[in-house]
């Protein structure tokens, strides 16, 4: 008997009954779901891939020599590959609702000698402690209602410090997007507080993907949504603020990252925009697939000179690089889908269930200086594609190479390849890792005095389901094909993060 | 909020003659609102012991939301409590609104965004949804003699 013949056997059953009747009056759902707590124990029982959304073992992890698994790390490589992701998801019987809603959990890969060093910790955000202190938790997040929440004054009281890291003024910061960085001890990652760039900038958001110009100067934003605004930031290399700009008449699209050309700097605001009230701030936002994209371009010089553009609908969370012709054209690469992961399916896998998202699709738009904009191409085979990387010293430069995350893996979660995309040729090479494996974000390493853009490595980790560990992978990125140069195995499994920022020695 | 607070500030400067040195404390008490009734605040929840505290007291919701305060107080920061008092009122409903000015520029500094940098909090300890709480929650009575009320900066 098919499991629809018999919910609707059941049905008619309980209709005859009077059943259902019955239950409508006194408000009891029949089919009311289990506790996301619930739900998560018991697909964990019988599916390995649950694994990278288990809160991590312990608020501090360390292995000061980290197995070697095969090969041998290269000559040249050596530095601290930083990553951060959410990382605690359960409470006093409560796990919560939405993946980006655990706090975060920043990680330090130390490579020197030949050997790898493993170092992780629990971000002390005010939420993080003060949750500690109650057992709880206390506030709402992006994705999960909190009963009986405590007050909110600002959106630091909610910041999980939980998306990428940045290294820089000889300390490392954790990022979220919503609120201000936290600052940390870049060797030790003990917690030093709240990060103010200026009086009047406290408390305000500093997005997760800051945009670093080759000289150090780095360029990021903090969005306001509900009041259509963002503030833009221009850091020193040294990390001192040189600049800000209050950006107004910005739609309230969930923006969480952007792309810079040497001048410009490009936001789009995509169609998931505030609508609505909502008891979570993720409810307040709704797929409006009939609303276009809006791209914002000001230039970095006179962040007052502005020029926009339309794009079909969609929803985005990151870009690879940009860049500007002679012509004045901007072009740049983007993954590109629909609300679906950020709404249904970073819930599902908090569940242990699996939502069939729509994939995200590697896209190359351009800008024409006269004002009209276009996804020149756009890549279906092999998505979701996702987490785009590229050599840095060609941020803001036309770039030939494009590194991403994708081939997703049979079970319907995660990819399990890393891909290097020629965007001349159109040629893709790639290492699959294999099917028992979830695939994490790759950083694009230079090599020291190198002059090619793809003379350098891949470095990133991967969730090994056999092995029930988290591997760190070192490729040559000139020969992906080859597969890793280096894999190291922790003694433990992480859960999967986000981003990563390397800093060399 | 922050307009409200700088018109506290304003007329405070008028009013220095009533200040109470001793106390170091400086008040503004609006004429025809007297009575024989006292509110003692205990604040606590200073982080830093700098600055000042400017609570504005408000009887009616209309003066809270347009800020027609009945008295205003401004009290030195020498300690991590601070004790605030309003003398000689009729019975009622009030509600106050403070904020601890750490910089001692007179003024509630808010960010770009708008939103406050200083330590605030509203009678009742209530709490606002993306703005001041509101008067009904704020609010408390008072009738005759002496009424204490605990307040926490947030």
């Amino acid at each position: 008997m098919s499991t629809e013949f018999s919910r609707r056997a059941a049905l008619q059953t309980l209709a005859a009954s009077g059943a259902v009747a019955a239950m409508a009056s006194t408000g009891v759902n029949a089919f009311a779901q289990t506790s996301n707590f619930d739900s998560y124990a018991a697909s964990a029982k019988k599916n390995p891939w649950t694994l990278g959304w288990r809160s991590a073992l312990a608020p501090d992890l360390s292995t000061p020599e980290v197995k070697l698994v095969s090969g041998k790390i290269p000559k040249g490589l050596s530095g601290t590959f930083y990553r951060n992701g959410p990382a605690l998801f359960e409470r006093d019987g409560l796990r919560v609702n939405h993946w980006f809603d655990g706090d975060g959990m920043v990680h330090a890969y130390n490579l020197d000698g030949g050997k790898v060093s493993h170092r992780g910790r629990m971000v002390r955000t005010g939420k993080y402690l003060r949750e500690e202190k109650a057992g709880r938790f206390l506030v709402s997040g992006l994705g999960t209602k909190i009963e009986n929440p405590a007050p909110i004054t600002g959106p630091d009281d909610v910041n999980a410090a939980n998306t990428s890291v940045l290294p820089i003024g000889g300390e490392l910061l954790a990022l979220w997007e919503g609120g201000s960085a936290y600052r940390l001890d870049d060797t030790t990652l003990e917690t030093i507080g709240s990060k103010t760039w200026a009086p009047q900038l406290k408390g305000m958001p500093f997005s997760a993907h800051p945009k670093i110009e080759n000289d150090g100067t780095v360029w990021n934003f903090g969005q306001d949504f509900f009041n259509n605004r963002m503030i833009i930031y221009k850091i020193s290399p040294k990390g001192k603020l040189a600049g800000m700009h209050l950006l107004k008449n910005v739609p309230g699209g969930m923006i969480h990252d952007f792309c810079m050309t040497e001048k410009h700097l490009i936001f789009v605001a995509p169609s998931f925009r505030v609508s609505q009230k909502a008891d979570t701030i993720l409810g307040m936002f709704k797929w409006l697939p009939n609303q276009n994209q809006r791209v914002i371009v000001v230039e970095k010089d006179n962040l007052d000179n502005r020029r926009e553009y339309d794009l079909p609908p969609g929803f985005q969370f990151h870009y690879g690089n940009a860049w500007e012709d002679k012509s004045g054209d901007i072009r740049f690469s983007v993954c590109v889908g629909d609300n679906s992961f950020v709404e249904k399916g970073a819930k599902a896998l908090m569940r242990g269930e699996i939502f069939d998202v729509t994939p995200a699709r590697l896209a190359h738009v351009v800008l024409r200086k006269g004002g009209s904009a276009k996804i020149e191409s756009i890549l279906s085979e092999r998505a979701t594609h996702e987490f785009p990387q590229f050599n840095n010293r060609f941020t803001g430069q036309n770039s030939r190479y494009l590194y991403t995350v994708g081939d997703q893996t049979k079970i319907g979660v995660g990819q399990m390849s890393i891909l290097k995309h020629d965007l001349k040729t159109g040629n893709i090479t790639a290492h699959n890792y294999g099917e028992h494996s979830i695939v994490e974000e790759h950083l694009f390493i230079p090599r020291p005095g190198g002059v090619r853009e793809d003379d350098g490595w891949l470095i990133g980790t991967s969730l090994n389901l056999k092995t029930k560990a988290t591997r760190l992978n070192i490729l040559n990125a000139a020969r992906l094909e080859d597969g890793p140069q280096a894999v190291f195995e922790l003694p433990y499994a992480l859960p999967l993060g986000f981003h990563g920022a390397w800093k060399g020695l | 909020m922050k307009r409200e607070f700088k018109k506290i500030m304003m007329t405070m400067l008028l009013v220095t003659a009533s200040a109470a040195p001793a106390l170091a404390a400086e008040n503004y008490v609006k004429e025809g609102v007297n009575g024989t009734a006292n509110i003692t605040v205990t604040l606590t929840g200073v982080k830093d012991v700098t600055g000042n505290i400017q609570a504005g007291l408000y009887n009616s919701a209309n003066g809270y939301n347009k800020g027609g305060t009945v008295r205003g107080a401004r009290v030195d920061v020498v300690a991590d409590t601070v004790i605030i008092t309003y003398s000689d009122l009729p019975d009622g409903d009030y509600a106050i609104k403070l904020f601890h000015d750490v910089d001692g520029d007179g003024k509630m500094n808010a960010n770009l965004f708008g939103m406050p940098t200083e330590p605030f909090a509203f009678s009742n300890n209530a709490v606002g949804k993306m703005g001041p709480a509101k008067w009904k929650d704020a609010k408390f009575t008072v009738s005759g003699g002496e009424t204490a009320h605990a307040m926490k900066l947030n």
